[in-house]
């Protein structure tokens, strides 16, 4: 909790650092912040329970877990960020205290303990999220992309809502204990009130976590906003929609898999092949990407249908594989598009002789991405499959497998199109920030690849 | 407390059923809005309507069951409400400028 604090605290300095006209220290106060968040978590750890506020959160090692991971990302995307807006430094502050508010929604969302704060901790994320995504104010796509993603948000939270009052209407309570109370002392005949609920509950995440049959908003908002938020909407907030997704599903319907693993199980398929196969006809990179997070969406769908105790590591994990991949391919989109004005995968050719360094980094991420060992995101994919083999899911792994040939084939589109022969324009130039965040990311998934067995022992108990 | 008894007594003669019937209409009557209209201040205010919607529900549960935490909640949503409305109004304002219309169909450059 005080993490929470301190970092809420960050947030409003940060808007008044832009106030008093002292910018500079923005992003400083704004990186120390998410250090010293990470530190007080770091501290706390000790694999405990905490309770607050009545019960209403709760943080234990699931929510710890997956707070540093989005801290992490948050403060790669932060520091981006810094460059990206480098001619429009007017509104810098604001923009990283809005990061830092929607990264304090994602934090509650995975620790909530009550359906109210469930509901705060969405709102939380998203109303800053809309804002960033309209950020750019002149222009027509970024304006249309904040109107959607603000649509179609309070549309799907209208439905949570709903699902919310009718758990409450029968559960005759927000608390989540009490309502796995309710649960386990009606197996198997629950209210259909109560049932209609949940699926509401279950469906508004799978429009938060930009899954089909919900997904069509996802590529429309995200090549519309600005990359580096782009770039948030696909790592932290996609971490934080199924932090908050399992914690439903374990904290309350468990018992009753009727309702959520079947429905899971479908829609995992259903995204998987649509995700992966409209893939392959994205031109422009952005889209692409967009896509691949409703692919990648798919597989971690498929940990949690076959949801059990141990899981909940595999999807830390994989979250983190594709969350730091996919922060580095949108900002080597953003590179490129900065300095060549192309935004398709074609304006990628001849990357390897504009710049060594770049190429290899984008090799190395859509490796990952693809899943190819030794790196991060074929372990993560790895204990994915074995995970539902062990569930007996078996058609759900067959699924999963082809279509993630299908991946093979679009990510090593966009590393062999970058690796070919181009026209002789002169030379990329990265900036300092950019090459610490690559870096770093390259490290971690590297990291992640040599030892995957990191999160399971610090999150499964 | 008396009175809170009795305004509870007075309720429970209209059977539970009419008040969740009467919200899942009204919100019905939200999610066509949505659908339907494609003036964005006719949108915003079916995004209220369903938001209240749901509020009397939570009320009228709350009270059904004597139970406090269902009118907390509702006053949770219409802090929500009120903020999301001011992010949505800024949105449209901003919209307008750009685009000297607040027809929806007037934003469609992004397409698959």
């Amino acid at each position: 909790m005080t993490s929470v604090i301190v970092l809420a605290a960050a947030g409003i300095a940060s808007m008044f650092v832009g106030v008093f006209n002292i910018k500079r220290l923005a992003l400083p106060l704004v990186l120390l912040a998410c250090l010293a968040a990470l530190g007080i978590i770091m501290f706390h750890y000790n694999g405990g329970y905490e309770s607050l506020m009545n019960n209403m959160l709760a943080f234990d090692a699931f929510s710890y877990g997956f707070s540093v991971v989005m801290i992490l990302i948050t403060m790669g995307i932060l520091v981006i960020s810094n460059f990206y807006y480098r001619n429009n430094v007017e509104h810098l502050s604001d923009i990283y205290a809005l990061f830092i508010f929607s990264l304090i929604g994602g934090i509650l969302l995975c620790s909530y303990n009550s359906l109210v704060m469930l509901f705060l901790g969405i709102e939380i994320l998203s109303i800053p999220l809309y804002i960033l995504a309209a950020s750019n104010r002149k222009n027509l796509f970024s304006n249309e992309a904040g109107l959607k993603y603000f649509l179609m948000g309070s549309f799907a939270s209208c439905f949570l809502l709903l699902g919310i009052t009718f758990i409450y209407g029968t559960a005759n309570s927000f608390d989540m204990n009490v309502i796995a109370q309710y649960v386990n002392a009606n197996p198997g005949n629950l209210s259909p009130l109560f049932i209609t609920g949940a699926v509401l509950i279950l469906g508004s995440f799978i429009f938060k976590v930009s899954a089909v049959p919900f997904h069509f908003w996802a590529p429309d908002v995200y090549q519309g906003s600005p990359t580096v938020i782009t770039a948030f909407m696909a790592t932290v907030v996609k971490t934080a929609a199924f932090g908050g997704l399992i914690r439903f599903i374990s904290g309350t319907i468990f018992p009753e898999t009727a309702i959520w693993s079947d429905v899971l199980n479908v829609i995992a398929i259903l995204t998987l092949i649509v995700g992966n196969i409209l893939a392959l006809y994205q031109t422009n990179l952005k889209r692409l990407l967009a896509y691949s997070g409703i692919a990648n969406a798919g597989y971690i769908l498929v940990a949690v249908a076959t949801l059990r105790e141990e899981t909940f590591g595999y999807v830390l994990y994989y979250l983190t594989a594709y969350g730091v991949g996919s922060m580095i391919a949108f900002t080597i989109y953003f590179i490129v598009k900065d300095q060549t004005g192309i935004d398709s995968i074609a304006g990628l050719k001849g990357l390897f002789s504009k710049n060594k360094f770049l190429a290899a980094v984008l090799a190395f991420t859509m490796l990952s991405l693809a899943g190819i060992p030794p790196l991060a995101g074929f372990f993560g994919k790895y204990a994915i499959f074995v995970n539902a083999i062990n569930a007996n899911a078996i058609w759900l792994v067959i699924i999963a497998i082809l279509t993630s040939l299908i991946g093979v084939y679009y990510y090593l589109r966009v590393m062999t199109t970058a690796m070919s022969a181009g026209d002789d324009i002169p030379k990329l130039d990265i900036h300092l920030s950019y090459k610490i965040v690559l870096t770093l990311g390259v490290i971690i998934l590297l990291t992640l690849g040599v030892v995957p067995d990191l999160f399971n022992n610090l999150i499964s108990k | 407390m008396d009175n809170t008894g009795a305004l509870s007594e007075q309720m429970r003669a209209i059977p539970l059923e009419n008040f969740i019937m009467l919200s899942l209409i009204l919100f019905s009557i939200g999610v066509m809005g949505i659908l339907m209209r494609r003036n964005l201040i006719v949108v915003f205010l079916s995004i209220e309507l369903m938001l209240n919607s749901i509020n009397l529900m939570a009320a009228a549960f709350s009270s059904y069951h004597n139970d406090p935490q269902g009118q907390a909640f509702v006053f949770f949503i219409m802090v929500v409400a009120a903020a999301e409305v001011a992010v949505g109004l800024a949105m449209l304002v901003m919209i307008y400028r750009n685009t000297k219309s607040i027809d929806i169909n007037s934003l469609d450059k992004l397409k698959w």
